[in-house]
């Protein structure tokens, strides 16, 4: 048996050339457990048993919640959170298109009962909410006076109930482009060369779909190019009768979309490579790479065409 | 009417659908959305089989659990501690659950687990890497796993080794589309069997349909050498 100690989460653990086990109480941070150099795993496989075994001992187990409690929320508040912002942000940008449209199609339900003719004429939704809010209430109650018009006469207070739903829309939209100023700008911050390759939208996209800077870094330039498209690829991975899909997300790519259909699929798989390449400098915060990377994706997509 | 089952902590009651129980460690209080029943002056939680993959073993016929009152579990891929909390209700005050969990969001909801149930230590920490968890754990008496990897056998297999007890149990969920997505379960299960038997006997081992699609759940022992 030969004496060694080690960082442990109840303390230094110290292991005597007889055999004795000893604890001193010390609170140590994840760093301070992982250092290498009084390191558990260097212990001969016999000592490791040893100590694991005693310390399942029941006097040990109220230092054990509490300890690893305190380390884990320690972790926690810790955690490099970038990735994360950027993704709960597109997700709020997501859900706020949602809302604006919940909002566009009670419009429309609601004043449809009053106008049921200038409803049903006119299909854009923009020109539709602008319209309602441009026309006071003398204006509309004129209009559903029209002589074969199936409009129902609104009160006042109906009136105002749709303008509340008006307004509302303003005040999302107008919160969504500030957030999406937001995200630009904080991508922009955190995947420079990325951002650069493959547009913030699209960035931050990839980087929702693939869950983390981490994953994304750590995926292939395949998974990057199927990103979003999980739905074929597995499709053909069950039955390789089914072809592979060219593109997920990336097919929104002004790049992807300006080619013709036919080079769609090699352009996919050349921005794919270089993006990949662009995430791990990112996630390492190495050199701008960007510009270099994106002249010889312009020099390869026009030696395709 | 609410029994004890063959396997020691776990309730059951007849009916159109049979449901599982365990004894709540903190009356009164819910660790996710489970029903709460009295009966005879003691609260019980459901424990849901859609939700907990032990729970559905239970339903389909588990016949060993390897889990008593005090002992010391370690549980891999405890997630936001639905079924923790269960194994925490069954190994009791006296008892530990070693809760190790890598993805940030769920370790969150795990320590409220925790902070309610004393005896679960949450760990956030990669299950893969030995040595890191040695350095919070103690040795177990049971090894818990359900992960979603590739490799989750050769995990499964290394913490049985140097954590489990002789003649502990280990209890690995296997998903199989986690390790092939196009290859037939059975095939997925037979390899994870053949990889287990070099070391561990088989207990039991359980289809989980159709509470889970293409899962099963090993029970395993440890062979003294």
């Amino acid at each position: 048996m030969v004496a060694s100690s080690f960082n442990h989460i109840l303390g230094k653990l110290s292991l005597s050339s007889n055999g004795q086990i000893g604890i001193t109480q010390k609170m140590y941070g994840i760093d301070e457990l992982k250092s290498n150099e009084s390191s558990f795993s260097n212990m001969d496989g016999a000592d490791k048993k040893r100590i694991l075994s005693f310390l399942k001992e029941n006097r040990f187990r109220s230092d054990f919640y509490d300890n690893n409690i305190a380390l884990t929320k320690k972790q926690m508040s810790a955690y490099p959170s970038d990735d994360i912002m950027i993704i709960q942000c597109l997700a709020s940008i997501e859900e706020m298109t949602k809302m604006k449209n919940m909002i566009l199609n009670r419009l429309r339900e609601w004043y449809g009962y009053m106008s049921p003719e200038f409803i049903h004429a006119i299909g854009n939704q923009e020109k539709m909410i602008e319209l309602i809010e441009s026309k006071d209430i003398e204006v509309l109650k004129n209009e559903s006076v029209k002589k074969d018009s199936m409009g129902i006469k609104f009160l006042k207070e109906d009136n105002q109930s749709v303008m509340h739903l008006c307004v509302l829309y303003h005040e999302i939209d107008a919160a969504q482009g500030r957030q999406k100023d937001a995200l630009i700008k904080r991508i922009s911050n955190v995947m420079p060369n990325t951002v650069l390759i493959a547009t913030p939208q699209l960035a931050a996209g990839l980087l929702q779909a693939a869950g983390s800077l981490r994953n994304l870094m750590i995926m292939p330039a395949s998974t990057i190019q199927t990103l979003g498209a999980e739905k074929a690829l597995f499709r053909h991975l069950k039955n390789k009768k089914n072809k592979s899909p060219k593109y997920g997300l990336l097919f929104n790519h002004p790049l992807v979309q300006q080619s013709p259909s036919a080079s769609r699929g090699k352009i996919a798989r050349i921005l794919a490579g270089k993006i990949s390449v662009c995430v791990k400098v990112d996630y390492f915060k190495g050199k701008p790479i960007a510009a270099n990377l994106y002249s010889e994706i312009v020099r390869k997509v026009q030696h395709d065409l | 009417m609410i029994f004890e089952s063959q396997l020691r902590g776990v309730f059951l009651e007849k009916g159109k659908r049979t449901r599982v129980y365990t004894k709540s460690l903190v009356p009164r209080v819910k660790v996710y959305d489970e029903s709460l029943v009295f009966q005879s002056g003691v609260e019980y939680r459901e424990w849901n089989p859609r939700k907990s993959k032990l729970s559905a073993a239970i339903l389909k016929g588990l016949s060993q659990m390897g889990l008593k009152e005090g002992y010391a579990v370690l549980y891999l891929g405890a997630a936001s501690g639905t079924t923790v909390s269960h194994m925490a209700d069954i190994v009791g005050r006296n008892g530990i659950i070693f809760a190790v969990e890598f993805s940030l969001r769920p370790v969150r909801d795990l320590v409220f687990v925790a902070e309610q149930r004393k005896n679960i230590a949450p760990i956030f920490a990669d299950a893969s890497n030995i040595n890191e968890l040695a350095a919070r754990i103690s040795m177990v008496d049971l090894v818990y796993q359900d992960l979603a990897q590739k490799n989750q056998a050769e995990i499964f297999l290394n913490n049985c080794d140097l954590f489990l007890k002789d003649e502990g149990f280990g209890i690995l969920c296997v998903k199989a589309r986690s390790i092939d997505v196009a290859q037939k379960p059975s095939i997925i299960f037979r390899d994870v069997r053949n990889k287990l038997e070099k070391t561990m006997s088989i207990v039991d081992m359980r289809n989980l349909d159709p509470f889970e699609l293409d899962h099963c759940m090993f029970v395993v022992k440890k062979r003294v050498k």
